[in-house]
């Protein structure tokens, strides 16, 4: 029963040759193991090869500029405190006409993680909601929620909470329509 | 390389061998409630029933004592692995299936088990006769088939017969549990183990988050999320085939699939209109249908009631998190509890017009059972740790759920109808676990 069960995974692991260009940072870390990349070829046609216009956002050279905006627990909208920060962004996109932006929410791991997940993207929707707002055009801004499933900080003490309910800033240059 | 382990049935023949006497199921549904009411919540809010009372304590069902000496093979006692693998795996399966504790001997049993196999190739044949110890009745008796390498299924079958006949509830021995496993990296997989913990494997390798999983209603196929490419879109996988395809995949966020009872659509959260919202849509992600509007808040987690009239979700329309139910088509929203904080991770029974839910209370998430016909509110988990996602077993009684204290979050599962017995771990694999989500039918 065993042996049989490892061989369905052998067969879906020939699928998981596709690395997501976006999670770069999701890359295993040295030492944990992981599995190696089979041929293409080998397993059923990867059908999930359609992948979004743009994947290869980076984090912002300018970071004075790109910093995190945060959130109370629970909450979701913008603070008046963050205005500054979103209005220096707001600005520099201006500047820049070829600079996309995405805006990442994130959580604190109090909660469930499922209801951090819409959270997250809640906090992403009212950053992007407050920028556009500031003039920045909605086409140019991307959201993505991770939840709490990448904290900036893995402590369990409110200064960690706090730095890791965020919203967080990466960019792109769109220079052709696809990227993929 | 190709496995038939999803062709079971097709290979497995069930055959009754002896069927003299049935036994009276109600004998053996002796519950015993010792619970005492302690609250009353008269909070009342915006519609009908969100009164109910708060149940603090448990209640206890009275198991049947049966004696399981193992099996023999051939006939004859015997001591090899196969049949200690055999005998063991019958013994867990009755232990846990919640009506059940089993004894080496007859001594104290009401119900003695003879059990018996022989392997002929690569066959196993197993069977087992049920006696009443008073009288030395003969109750009734099974024989079944199936492969050598499964013969752990084939006694998980035969345990769910036993329960059936006896108690006329179905069993959970056949049955697995999908979630998420990160292995200790910063990467999750969808998972599916058994319901005992065996037989642990791994259905994603993406080196991404892939999270949510939720069962097609025929248990064939699990939808789940995946970040692959680095946005979360829903896909699904055939188990028998291996095969995926994208069902959802609209700009920013989709998310918590949940296939209607009938198999003939879905409800899931998107956010591709710029709010965080039920939809649904056609099997493929096609035909999204907004359901929910959630005025700036957000509504997530849609999970459907039993006879597929009602999705039942989470949402922050009124401040916190709370749980609501809606028809089908969005209509007639209501708040389903009041007195609750922090109200997440909803399910709804699949026998029975319960949810099960998690809440802050006292200081630590913990999970309740609320019954919406008798409007009472059950407390089921109680430690420190922080307890979510609840996800009933097939036969409404059980439920799988995530614990978490420190770094480490395990599955762990619980009778619901005998608070008495104590929470057993699903998974002892590396790093944490989360998403637990129960098959709908046992393989």
């Amino acid at each position: 029963m065993r042996t049989c069960i490892t061989v369905v995974g052998v067969a879906v692991l020939a699928l998981a040759v596709v690395v997501c260009p976006g999670c770069k940072k999701k890359a295993p870390k040295p030492g944990v193991p992981t599995v190696e990349p089979v041929e293409p070829g080998e397993g059923p046609e990867y059908a999930l090869s359609e992948a979004p216009p743009i994947t290869d956002f980076k984090e912002p050279e300018n970071k004075e500029v790109f910093q995190d905006v945060h959130f109370d627990f629970d909450r979701s909208d913008v603070k008046p405190a963050d205005r500054p920060i979103l209005e220096g962004i707001a600005k520099y996109l201006k500047d820049n006409a070829g600079i996309y932006l995405l805006i990442e929410g994130h959580c604190d791991e109090r909660g469930t993680n499922e209801y951090n997940l819409a959270l997250g993207e809640r906090r992403a929707l009212n950053t992007r909601a407050f920028l556009a707002g500031l003039g920045v055009e909605q086409e140019r801004m991307v959201t993505v929620t991770y939840g709490e499933e990448d904290p900036l900080d893995p402590g369990h003490t409110e200064d960690a909470w706090a730095k890791n309910r965020r919203a967080h800033f990466k960019v792109a240059t769109k220079s052709t329509e696809s990227t993929q | 390389m190709r496995c038939n382990s999803q062709n079971f049935p097709a290979e497995f023949v069930p055959e009754v061998t002896e069927k003299s006497d049935c036994w009276n199921a109600k004998l053996l549904l002796r519950t015993i409630p010792i619970a005492v009411l302690i609250a009353v919540s008269l909070l009342s809010s915006e519609s009908w029933g969100t009164e109910h009372r708060i149940l603090i304590t448990g209640e206890a069902r009275q198991k049947t004592r049966v004696a399981v000496p193992g099996f023999t093979r051939s006939g004859k006692p015997d001591t090899s692995a196969l049949t200690e693998t055999l005998s063991e795996t019958l013994r867990f399966d009755l232990d846990h299936s919640g009506f059940f504790t089993t004894l080496p001997d007859s001594k104290q049993a009401e119900v003695f088990i003879k059990a018996d196999y022989i392997v002929s190739g690569n066959d196993i044949t197993t069977e087992c006769y049920v006696y009443e110890v008073a009288g030395n009745k003969a109750l009734f008796g099974r024989r079944l088939s199936g492969r050598a390498d499964q013969a752990r299924r084939v006694v998980h079958r035969m345990a769910d017969i036993i329960v059936k006949e006896m108690t006329g509830t179905e069993g959970i021995a056949s049955t697995r549990i999908a979630f998420v496993a990160d292995n200790g990296s910063r990467n999750k997989n969808i998972c599916l183990v058994d319901y005992d913990g065996k037989n642990f494997a791994e259905l994603t390798h993406d080196r991404t988050l892939s999270l949510a999983p939720d069962w097609s209603p025929n248990g064939k196929s699990i939808y789940y999320t995946t970040y692959l490419h680095g946005y979360p879109r829903v896909c699904a996988i055939e188990l028998a085939s291996g095969r995926r395809w994208l069902v959802s995949s609209y700009p920013g966020l989709n998310t918590f699939p949940a296939i209607s009872p009938r198999g003939n659509e879905m409800a899931l959260t998107l956010s591709k209109d710029g709010c965080v919202e039920i939809y649904s849509a056609s099997l493929d992600g096609s035909n999204p249908r907004r359901l929910t509007k959630s005025q700036g808040g957000l509504a997530s987690s849609p999970c459907w009631s039993p006879n597929g009239t009602q999705i039942a979700f989470v949402s922050n329309r009124g401040g916190g998190a709370q749980i609501y139910a809606m028809n089908t088509d969005g209509s007639n929203v209501r708040r389903l509890l009041s007195g609750f904080s922090y109200v997440t991770s909803v399910d709804w029974s699949p026998r029975d017009n319960k949810i099960a839910f998690s809440s802050r209370y006292q200081g630590a998430l913990q999970i309740f059972v609320f019954d919406l016909d008798r409007r009472v509110v059950k407390q089921v988990t109680f430690d420190s740790a922080s307890h979510e996602n609840p996800s009933f077993a097939p036969n409404g009684i059980h439920i799988v759920y995530v614990a978490t204290s420190g770094y480490e979050s395990d599955l762990y599962i619980v009778d619901t109808g005998d608070l008495e017995s104590r929470p057993f771990r699903l998974t002892s694999v590396k790093g944490s676990e989360t998403y637990p989500s129960w098959s709908p039918v046992g393989y």
